[in-house]
């Protein structure tokens, strides 16, 4: 067997901000091709909790059923065990309707307004039966109630489902089920994710001198995001934040229209990346990239070559021949 | 109603291979793998990886239709390869780089929460002092959440 050479590489990380639900982190020494998979993943493809069917048992409320059930499905639900579970099609001790804790969780609301005020039906009024799955919101109050630095809870209502008036009443059961983004946006635990190439920014001080102070000002403005700053002291040009940088080239447009190409360059450093996760609180952010690279590990294991596949035949003919 | 179903971009059908092979009939050391159910996500890393192989002398994937979750990554090496070896090594590749990738992530991400939780657990601590009051709740709640 030909001796195999590794081409790995060896991405390094530094996080910038960690909070439960958003992180700033920077990748490097790796291509925009793990990126762009790493976003990809944790968009679509990392399992989280959300309520999948509903059984309505009385609805008198304003809303028909299937409003009610597509709201339902749209709140997040703590997933810290989804990676975990099972898919219900994939689960081999149920058949999928709830009464398997491998792959599902139930919940029951029941609610009826007897006041004359209006009463708002809550996900804080959805009970579960697993301590570890609820709506988040609910979660976080609990936390909350203990912890003045976690999420912002302001809100104290819960996410609002439905109204009822005097007499209505809504009583349903509820099945949550695991599930990817690619099935259906509920099950994506990511708000945003998004990276950019940092950019690299060079002046050309020698031409910077040739400027007036009234055109550097000129120049510094034509940005439409700060980039750019005036030193107070020595009036000179200096780079005040190279990631508000947006591509956009107007400063590169604006030193040419001022008769001096070369004033700037800037280029995206190729193997350099920024990214920002924000959670919908399904997971923590920072599990929500561990996840991300182990579903994307999983993913590639799935499609290795079997053995009786891989052609050993050809393989041993080019080494005994020429190779 | 007759859309597709939904799971039908994921759930490989039974009895379909994941990864299917078909060598070249006219170039040697040239093949085409069909990878069913798989899209840019792997088809991009693949290839990008491939490239770095310099026994590689094409590597290309296409994602021939939006509705056949399928794509098609063709291989072409030199003599001193051959597809199946550049794929398999290429996967191998990933597979480490990714491991990597979690590991250090996993590291610099316990730094910083070991570090917020240090702040908060002494802020808490100067509360409880400040009050005087015995509390359950911040003792079982920090416990609660350093296991997780």
């Amino acid at each position: 067997m030909a001796e195999r050479v590794s081409y790995q590489r060896f991405p390094k990380v530094r996080i910038r901000e960690l909070k439960d639900d958003y992180v700033k982190f920077e990748l490097r020494e790796t291509d925009a091709s793990i990126a762009n998979a790493l976003r990809r993943v944790m968009l679509a493809e990392v399992p989280t909790l959300a309520i999948d069917l509903v059984e309505i048992e009385v609805n008198s409320s304003v809303l028909n059923d299937e409003f009610i059930a597509h709201r339902l499905g749209l709140i997040p639900l703590t997933s810290d065990d989804a990676m975990g579970m099972r898919f219900s099609r994939d689960c081999d001790s149920c058949d999928g309707d709830g009464q398997c804790d491998y792959c599902s969780v139930e919940f029951h609301l029941n609610v009826r307004c007897d006041s004359d005020q209006t009463l708002d039906v809550t996900s804080a009024d959805l009970r579960s039966t697993s301590p570890t799955v609820c709506p988040v919101d609910v979660a976080h109050r609990v936390l909350a109630s203990a912890d003045p630095n976690s999420f912002d809870s302001s809100d104290q209502r819960g996410i609002l489902i439905v109204k009822l008036r005097r007499g209505q009443e809504l009583r349903l059961r509820a099945i949550a089920r695991k599930g990817i983004g690619k099935d259906h946006a509920k099950w994506s635990p990511a708000a945003t994710v998004t990276f950019l190439y940092e950019p690299q920014i060079h002046i050309n001080e020698e031409l910077m001198e040739t400027l007036t102070l009234e055109e550097k000002r000129g120049w510094v403005e034509s940005s439409p995001t700060r980039v750019f700053g005036m030193d107070p002291n020595t009036q000179q040009v200096v780079v005040v934040d190279p990631e508000a940088y947006t591509y956009d080239e107007e400063v590169i447009k604006k030193a040419e229209a001022m008769g001096k190409p070369g004033l700037v360059e800037i280029y995206p450093k190729e193997d350099s990346f920024i990214f920002t996760v924000e959670s919908t609180g399904a997971i923590r952010a920072s599990q929500l990239v561990i996840n991300a690279l182990e579903v994307l590990r999983q993913k590639l294991d799935a499609v290795r070559l079997q053995e009786d596949e891989s052609d050993f035949g050809e393989l041993s003919a080019h080494l005994h021949g020429g190779g | 109603m007759n859309a597709p179903d939904r799971y039908e971009r994921f759930v490989v059908p039974e009895g379909t291979k994941k990864v299917s092979y078909e060598r070249d009939t006219k170039i040697v050391n040239a093949a085409s793998f069909t990878i069913e159910r798989e899209d840019h996500t792997i088809g991009n890393i693949l290839r990008m990886q491939l490239h770095r192989d310099p026994n590689v002398l094409f590597a290309g994937y296409k994602l021939p239709h939006p509705l056949q979750y399928k794509i098609v990554v063709r291989i072409h090496t030199t003599s001193q390869s051959s597809p199946t070896q550049a794929y398999s090594q290429a996967i191998e590749d990933l597979d480490k780089e990714l491991l990597h990738l979690k590991k250090a992530f996993e590291h610099s991400s316990l730094l910083c929460y070991n570090a917020w939780h240090l702040m908060q657990a002494q802020m808490i601590g100067c509360l409880l002092m400040m009050n005087n009051r015995s509390s359950n709740s911040f003792p079982l709640y920090f416990y609660f959440k350093d296991i997780q």
